[in-house]
């Protein structure tokens, strides 16, 4: 079966009436092209080699294991590939965020983002009335958008609920220096009930909305929401949830959250301090929490623990506490443990880490990612030998500055894991953290004593790199700081004791 | 022709194209949902099954993917794809891995459709058009005006 290549279901771009002469070259289309109707179905297909022996079906189920990238440049094979891939039925992903920050490096005038903005519109428009696929798995959608655009994008959650996609993801990324208003949840998705994941973005969604949305998505296993101002309480309760992934960010204005879930394994929060939240959660297994509140989880440590004593996997910042109630033993499975530090923020002493450090029994893999770090010294807690971090294998500093704060935490930790058999050094900067200029490096030394201390040392690492969730220039690795960092640890190659593995990434 | 072997299962047989039988376990055949339905409607109580669009060659690769399938539970999950990645890797090339893709689709076998057709798409990936067309002969028929035109439309693909 050969499929006439020319879109003849009239839903192709010519019935877009407007000008389209102001946007740019990548958002044109002059009309699908039409061929010379005698070369089509005729020549079409018939000097393709065997895959030209695929019907189009088979092509498009292909097709749909690609990139929504990758799918439409198959366009430009052949008269008969031309549309193949309107039939795609993969990850709809129209992302001109990526676009609009390469633009804005070029120091995008703010009167241009209009014209992005329509441009955008016009362009995701266009794509979805050519889509010939029945289903659609995924459809996310990436702009800079607000309430102005708001029926452009009702139609396009018309399209995902008529396509029966599993995937919703609506990230409008607003502009935060635009007091815009943002676009309303679409009260319609209440009456789909196919969704497995929800995504939303500067999205102005509701706690009743979400509860709402978890009954009537039985299936739906990932949720996440960031950057809505309406959203004050929630409350994700129910024994038959699917649910397995929330993520909260940045919803300013939330005050009470309760999570009561059986089946939910993994909570990602970022933003204003809520109490304990954990109700009913018996197979939570990882748990991040950045920002503010990640203090107030290390003072409440005692209380949350007893609620999710299953915990595998933490990631939080260390703001430092004024003390960490934890009773050795209370977080027993505890086995992954990431902690953003800022040591010039750590005033006094790094006594609370360690008593945190001690009280994980099953601690395996410790990773601090360093924000900033002096020359100053911070005072560990002395251990008393029965206390130690035995069960500890594996440690990686992200950021690593090879000052003495930062350098004096690891010398404890080495001092203290007598079992630790690898250890990854990473100077380069964690994301979301700017470039400190006055960081050098005396990671040499560090290293030095390291291998004196550390005699079981099998590996070491050294990632030039800034860790994830650190750096504010994505283009650090093209910096000649970072490239020197990768110089010095390269020389630092010849200073490696004999039976110890040495990367440099 | 049903026949019934020591451990009691049931066994039929199936006639490609070519007119070569294979003879296997019923639960291995009707992995196939098209042959699964041929069952139910009684179409394999008298002789062979004929499966007219599926060559013996083709056939032998399909049931060797059956049966491993067949024979594993979840718990060799690791083990099967590991498998999977060996049994593609000796399909060779598209033109072999076409054949799969059409009985596959042919026969209706779901995970075996779903490993073919990744197979294909990764050998896109990462690709040129002019890459693919020599990869696949695909034949570029555009006139030089329609191919401009095509790229021009789908420009932010290219980018």
């Amino acid at each position: 079966m050969i499929l006439s290549p020319v879109d003849t279901s009239g839903l192709g771009r010519n019935d877009v009436g407007e000008s389209q002469s102001s946007y740019p070259d990548y958002y044109s289309g002059e009309g699908r092209v039409k061929l010379d109707c005698k070369r089509v179905g005729k020549e079409c297909g018939n000097d393709d080699g065997r895959i030209g022996q695929l019907s189009d079906d088979i092509l498009a189920c292909i097709l749909s294991r690609l990139t929504m990238k990758e799918a439409a440049r198959t366009s430009v094979l052949s008269t008969r590939w031309m549309s193949l891939w309107t039939s795609y039925s993969g990850r709809l992903d129209f992302d001109g965020l990526s676009r609009l920050s390469k633009l804005a490096l070029i120091q995008l005038p703010s009167s241009a983002l209009p014209t992005e903005r329509d441009g955008f519109v016009m362009w995701v428009n266009q794509e979805l009335r050519s889509y010939r696929a029945p289903f659609v798995d995924e459809l996310r959608v990436c702009f800079n958008l607000t309430i102005e655009a708001r029926s452009a994008i009702d139609t396009w959650v018309d399209f995902a609920i008529e396509k029966r996609v599993k995937n919703l993801d609506l990230n409008l990324a607003g502009n935060p220096q635009c007091r815009a208003v943002f676009y309303p949840f679409p009260s319609k998705l209440l009456a789909y009930s196919s969704l497995r994941e929800l995504h939303l973005t500067w999205v102005d969604v509701s706690g009743e909305n979400l509860e709402a949305v978890l009954s009537s998505n039985p299936s739906l296993e990932v949720l996440s929401v960031t950057k809505s101002f309406s959203l004050t309480r929630l409350k994700v309760s129910g024994s038959s949830l699917k649910l397995k992934f929330l993520q909260i960010s940045l919803c300013f204005n939330l005050k009470a959250f309760e999570i009561s879930a059986p089946n939910i394994e993994s909570f990602e929060y970022v933003g204003p301090t809520i109490p304990n939240p954990f109700k009913h959660v018996p197979h939570l297994q990882e748990f991040s929490v950045r920002g503010e509140y990640g203090c107030y989880v290390m003072e409440h440590m005692d209380e949350i623990s007893s609620s999710i004593p299953q915990l595998q996997w933490f990631t939080g910042d260390w703001v430092p506490p004024s003390y960490v109630p934890i009773k050795a033993g209370s977080l027993t499975s505890l086995k992954h443990l990431e902690l953003f530090v800022d040591f010039t923020e750590v005033r006094d002493d790094l006594a609370s880490l360690s008593i945190l450090l001690i009280a994980l029994p099953s601690l395996y893999r410790l990773v601090i990612k360093v924000a900033l770090a002096e020359q100053l010294s911070r005072k560990m807690r002395e251990l008393k030998s029965e206390d130690s971090l035995g069960s500890l294998k594996i440690v990686e500093v992200i950021g690593f500055c090879g000052f003495v704060s930062d350098v004096e935490f690891l010398l404890y930790v080495f001092k203290n894991a007598s079992g630790l058999e690898k250890l990854i050094l990473n100077p380069s900067r964690p994301d979301g953290y700017s470039l400190n200029p006055s960081v050098k490096l005396s990671d040499v030394e560090f290293l030095l004593y390291v291998f004196k201390n550390a005699s079981g040392l099998e590996k070491l690492i050294l990632n030039p790199s800034r860790p994830d969730g650190y750096s504010l220039n994505p283009r650090y690795d093209k910096t000649e700081k970072y490239q020197n960092a990768r110089k010095r640890a390269i020389e630092f190659g010849s200073s490696v004791p004999p039976g110890v593995e040495f990367v440099v990434v | 022709m049903s026949i019934t072997t020591e451990n009691n299962e049931k066994m039929i047989t199936l006639m490609s194209s070519d007119g070569e039988e294979f003879v296997v376990e019923e639960a291995v055949a009707a992995q196939s949902q098209t042959i699964k339905h041929l069952i139910e409607d009684g179409c394999s109580t008298e002789g062979s099954i004929p499966l007219p669009n599926v060559t013996g060659r083709v056939l032998s690769e399909v049931i060797q993917y059956c049966k491993k399938h067949s024979s594993s539970d979840d718990k060799e999950e690791k083990e099967l794809e590991a498998w999977d990645a060996e049994f593609v890797k000796a399909a060779d090339d598209h033109v072999a891995l076409t054949d799969l893709m059409m009985a596959a689709n042919f026969l209706d076998i779901k995970g075996l459709l779903d490993l073919v057709a990744q197979t294909l798409a990764n050998m896109i990936t990462g690709k040129s058009p002019e890459e693919v067309r020599r990869m696949w002969n695909i034949k570029n028929d555009f006139t030089p005006e329609e191919a401009e035109k095509v790229r021009k439309e789908n420009q932010w693909a290219f980018e």
